[in-house]
């Protein structure tokens, strides 16, 4: 044997060592069926990407923000995107529900009945066998991708009242701010991973985080405000997004000039850099960058002295009042120091918390799809105020964003990022974002330790 | 007043005045203690108060001298020392002064940049409006917050680290809370008034159930200006809801005063003793007022029966009842008094009737002396004319005849001249009542001035008679003829008093209802005794005058319920004034009238 074939020998001989060794471990990052998933969240309520996992909308919006099929196989639009016909996906059952594609169909009209009544939207909505007509007055050029929202997905109630979807998992028990999901095997676009999903909302960001450290969750909310300290401690962050748009609304009429000194009063870059530590953008737009890439041409303006200079113009009183949510803390600190970069132009604002009954009140307002059109409508409606489009083009929501913005009763301050953060059972989390915490793809390791 | 109310009233105003006396020195008394207590009490507040002050100082310095030893301080500072990120502490000063138990915590970088603020915490990254200076102890300072100014006891403390220094302001409010927390005697309260720039308002008061700040305005006004100043302030109608309130400066580290202690104590109880007081004193004076009066009355009727037993007996005498006497039951003073009323008036009694007596035998002399006097006069002519009629018997017969006939003549004279004085001494005895009827007095004095106007005129030396009459006094009721006799006697008065002649005012005028008759001469006048003698019977200047004239005057006008008298100065002449009531009572003509 020579030397090289020694050598190579021996070098094989560790090849297949090493190899041999790693066989488990490749094993273990196969995917796999089963376990389960402990999401915690903030809010009131199950967050919106836990309700579509049961529910199903007729679109989707997908990373890029295009409009994707949903329940909706297909769909049209005519006379200038005032009649929208929709086709629905054959063969799809409500969890538990005997049901057939009219049914399907008569269940997304009255859904969508449903979502339009929520936004004020005067329509006309009929099913006839595996269609679904919709038929506005005015042209509704994002109607499709408007869709996609939550408030217009399908869903039905068994016999117990607990709804019912068609989404890939199935209620399986609600108590409380408790909620278990469990997987649809028939689910039309394929099983999920894990086999169930439990949902425990209603967790403080301190609370969330204890759990996820002790193992007792794999999937918690980051808000911007802990982003930083959650990077620090490296964390496995989501990705990282501008989700959420901070606004100052006017609840009552005052002057444009005042507004507009109000507006370049406040200094956004340390509301930004201090109270959410530079988990951001700050904004003079309401669509975060990366969905438009045209908020260079919606600037924040600081400016001091022309904002003197429009009070001095317009008079008038001086003393306004600002409500915010009264849960919200970091909303409190944005209200308080934006009142005292008012005083510096003469401006009393009294921070009130309340919502009603303001002059002007600070609205945090989650962007929830990467569809511009239907993003600003969504935003829009959020903030009560309608939007008209001539068509889903950037331009023409460009232009509706500017039209919404430049009478300065809408004062949009800060772009948040938000994020998810996972603990290590789950895999193939990657794709994950705010607006999917929990793509189709992740699975669940059971063989790491969990506590219960 | 009698006596007995007299009495009673001085025992009333001796017992009131004296509970009066009592009730006011105890209420001043009771006011002076209170104050005292009261002075006491604030002063042992203000103690207190220093007290948990100083506490606060050194809980508020140990606090920053811990928080200046934390790791997480000192890596603030050696961020801000060397630019690393401060926004990551902008929620620090929060929960650091959480731990360390203070209201107030700013973290300020060497150039007076605010990085985090637990009061304030939208303060972030404004610089201090102040130079950063450090405080030497805790001091009281006015913070500011997002609302406004609060009152604090304030510190600071430098962390130095390489490079850098990092400043902790910190410290603790003063407010309703820090108030509460003073144990406090019952009945009292505190506040504390922030002095600002902006002026007082009720929003400058600290504490809880604050008076108006109206109403503390005098006294902060003094307060203000370092001068410690008390007042009583009623905070309702209700006069026990009346207060002291001590005002005490409280001065920040430059002297300044920053905040002025309000030390409010209750005057109800005061008050409630005052009102106690002047219920005991009231109720006291009404049972005094009430034994006063029982005392007075037994006292009254004690002393005082005598003294009315011997004002009875004064009036009975007064009344001509001169044996009235005084019972004398009793051995003192008021005993010896009656008994000596008693004596006088058995001495009064017996002087009386001696001197009726000499007074009826000065009479009897009088009237004598008189007598003798006016029958002397025609006697002695009698006398003589009867002797020569006795010694003409040895005449011729044609001269005894003679002598006889004018013997006889001059007899009859004389016998004419007794029966005339006779006579007047008989009208004198029996002078006739008064026939009132309805007559005119002027209408009368011009039938005197008639008769002796023309006689007056023809004398050797003549008198002339004038009257000056009032038409308003006219008519009257008199008796036309006594009253005529009346005035001729005053006329021929008056012509005997002018024996060089001269003039007689007869006038009349009215006065209410009286009618008024003047009688005036120009003659010689009469010295005072002379006048004050004048109307007594049997007095008379002249020569050969009754002295009964003007006595019967003076009964003719008292007949007729009217008054003579007369005003004269020797040399100046002499008037007679006669008042007389027009109408005389239950006269005949007026029961005719009535009729």
């Amino acid at each position: 044997m020579s030397r090289w074939a020694a050598i190579s020998r021996s070098g094989a001989a560790v090849l297949a060592g090493l190899l041999l060794l790693q066989a488990p471990a490749l094993g273990r990052v196969r995917p796999h069926y089963g376990g389960e998933v402990r999401i915690e969240s903030s809010g009131a309520e199950a967050p919106d990407f836990v309700k579509l996992l049961v529910t199903e909308t007729l679109t989707y919006i997908d990373a890029r923000g295009n409009v994707v099929p949903g329940l909706a196989t297909s769909w049209q639009s005519q006379n200038g995107d005032r009649r929208w016909q929709f086709r629905i996906r054959e063969g799809v059952q409500l969890h538990g529900i005997e049901t057939d594609t009219p049914v399907t169909a008569a269940l997304a009209a009255e859904a969508i009945r449903g979502g339009l009544s929520r936004t004020g939207t005067a329509a006309r909505v009929h099913s006839a066998g595996t269609e679904v007509t919709v038929e506005f007055d005015a042209p509704m050029p994002q109607f499709a991708a408007q869709l996609a929202d939550v408030k217009f997905s399908v869903a039905g109630s068994d016999s117990h009242g607990i709804v019912t979807g068609s989404g890939p998992y199935a209620i399986q028990s609600i108590a409380g701010p408790r909620m278990t999901l469990a997987a649809n095997p028939d689910y039309w676009g394929g099983r999920h991973y894990p086999e169930t999903i439990t949902l425990l909302w209603g967790r403080s960001t301190r609370e969330q985080s204890l759990d996820l450290a002790a193992k007792r969750a794999d999937l918690i909310e980051v808000p911007p405000q802990e982003l930083h300290r959650a990077q620090q401690e490296r964390s496995r962050l989501s990705k990282i997004f501008s989700a959420e748009v901070v606004v100052l609304t006017a609840q009552r009429g005052t002057d444009a000039k005042l507004r507009q000194a109000l507006s370049e009063t406040i200094d956004r870059a340390a509301l930004l850099n201090f109270i959410f530590q530079k988990q951001g953008s700050i904004t003079g737009a309401l669509l975060p960058d990366w969905i438009t890439g045209y908020g260079a041409l919606l600037p924040a303006v600081h400016d001091l002295s022309h904002a003197r200079q429009l009070r001095a113009e317009v008079g008038g009183r001086a003393t306004f009042t600002l409500g915010y949510d009264t849960k919200d803390a970091e909303m409190q600190l944005l209200a308080e120091r934006i009142a005292l970069n008012a005083r510096e132009v003469g401006f009393t604002l009294q921070c009130l918390a309340r919502t009603t009954d303001v002059d002007w009140l600070l609205l945090r307002v989650p962007v929830q799809t990467a569809n511009p059109s239907a993003a600003l409508t969504e935003t829009a409606q959020s903030l009560h105020r309608s939007v008209e489009l001539n068509d889903a083009t950037l331009e023409s929501v460009f232009r509706a964003e500017r039209a919404l913005v430049a009478d300065y009763t809408l004062i949009p301050l800060l772009h948040l990022h938000h994020a998810w953060a996972a603990s290590d059972r789950l895999h193939d989390w990657s794709s994950a974002s705010p607006l999917d915490p929990l793509p189709a793809a992740t699975w669940v390791d059971n063989k790491v330790e969990s506590k219960p | 007043m009698s006596f007995r109310q007299r009495l009673l009233l001085s025992m009333a105003v001796m017992v009131t005045a004296a509970v009066a006396a009592v009730a006011w020195f105890t209420a001043v008394r009771a006011r002076v203690a209170f104050e005292q207590v009261d002075h006491q009490r604030t002063a042992a507040i203000v103690g207190q108060f220093r007290e948990e002050f100083t506490a606060r100082q050194a809980a508020v310095a140990e606090a920053l001298e811990r928080l200046a030893r934390t790791e997480s301080v000192e890596r603030i500072a050696f961020e801000a020392a060397h630019g690393g990120d401060t926004s990551l502490y902008v929620r620090e000063a929060r929960s650091l002064a959480g731990e360390q138990q203070l209201d107030y915590l700013d973290l300020v970088s060497a150039d007076g940049t605010i990085l985090s603020s637990a009061e304030w915490p939208a303060h972030f990254s404004y610089k201090l409006t102040q130079a950063v200076t450090m405080h030497g102890a805790p001091a009281l300072d006015r913070v500011e917050i997002a609302d406004g100014v609060e009152l604090g006891l304030v510190a600071s403390r430098a962390v130095t680290v390489p490079d850098g220094v990092l400043y902790l302001y910190g410290g603790k409010r003063l407010n309703a809370a820090f108030l509460k927390e003073l144990s406090l005697p019952a009945g009292a309260r505190v506040w504390m008034v922030q002095v600002g720039s902006v002026g007082l308002t009720q929003a400058s008061i600290v504490g809880e159930a604050a008076p108006a700040i109206d109403l503390l305005r005098p006294l902060l006004a003094d307060a203000v200006t370092g001068k410690e100043s008390s007042a009583a302030i009623a905070t309702s109608s209700n006069p026990l809801d009346r207060m002291t309130v001590q005002a005490i400066p409280l001065r920040d580290e430059q002297g300044a005063v920053s905040a002025v202690l309000l030390v409010e104590t209750s005057r109800r109880p005061l008050l409630e003793l005052e009102r106690q007081i002047k219920a005991v004193a009231l109720a006291t004076a009404g049972v005094g007022l009430l034994l006063s009066i029982l005392l007075a009355l037994w006292i009254s009727a004690r002393f005082s029966r005598p003294v009315e037993q011997l004002a009875a007996a004064s009036r009975e005498i007064a009344a001509g009842n001169w044996n009235a006497r005084v019972n004398v039951q009793s051995r003192d003073e008021f005993g010896e008094l009656g008994e000596t009323f008693n004596s006088m008036t058995s001495q009064l009694t017996a002087q009386r009737d001696k001197l009726v007596q000499a007074e009826r035998v000065a009479a009897w002399r009088e009237l004598a002396r008189r007598l003798a006097h006016e029958l002397k006069n025609p006697l002695f002519p009698l006398q003589i004319t009867v002797e020569n009629l006795m010694r003409a018997r040895a005449l011729p017969e044609r001269e005894f005849d003679e002598v006889f006939e004018e013997s006889t003549s001059t007899l009859l004279e004389e016998l004419a001249h007794l029966k005339a004085i006779i006579g007047r001494f008989s009208d004198f005895s029996r002078m006739p009542k008064p026939q009132v009827l309805k007559m005119n007095v002027n209408a009368l004095l011009n039938r005197v001035m008639t008769l002796h106007a023309a006689q007056l005129a023809q004398a050797a030396k003549p008198v002339r008679l004038e009257t000056r009459l009032d038409e308003r006094a006219g008519e009257m009721e008199a008796d036309e003829e006594l009253l005529y006799r009346v005035v001729s006697n005053l006329v021929l008065n008056a012509v005997d008093a002018m024996p060089e002649g001269g003039t007689i005012t007869m006038a009349t005028h009215a006065e209410g209802d009286e009618v008024v008759i003047e009688v005036r001469d120009s003659g010689v006048g009469m010295t005072p005794e002379e006048s004050a003698r004048l109307f007594t019977p049997y007095y008379t200047t002249k020569q050969h005058g009754t002295g009964l004239g003007l006595a019967i005057a003076q009964s003719v006008v008292s007949d007729h319920h009217g008054t003579i008298t007369v005003e004269s100065a020797a040399g100046q002449g002499s008037a007679f004034v006669i008042r007389l009531p027009r109408w005389q009572p239950q006269s005949a003509v007026q029961a005719e009238a009535t009729r």
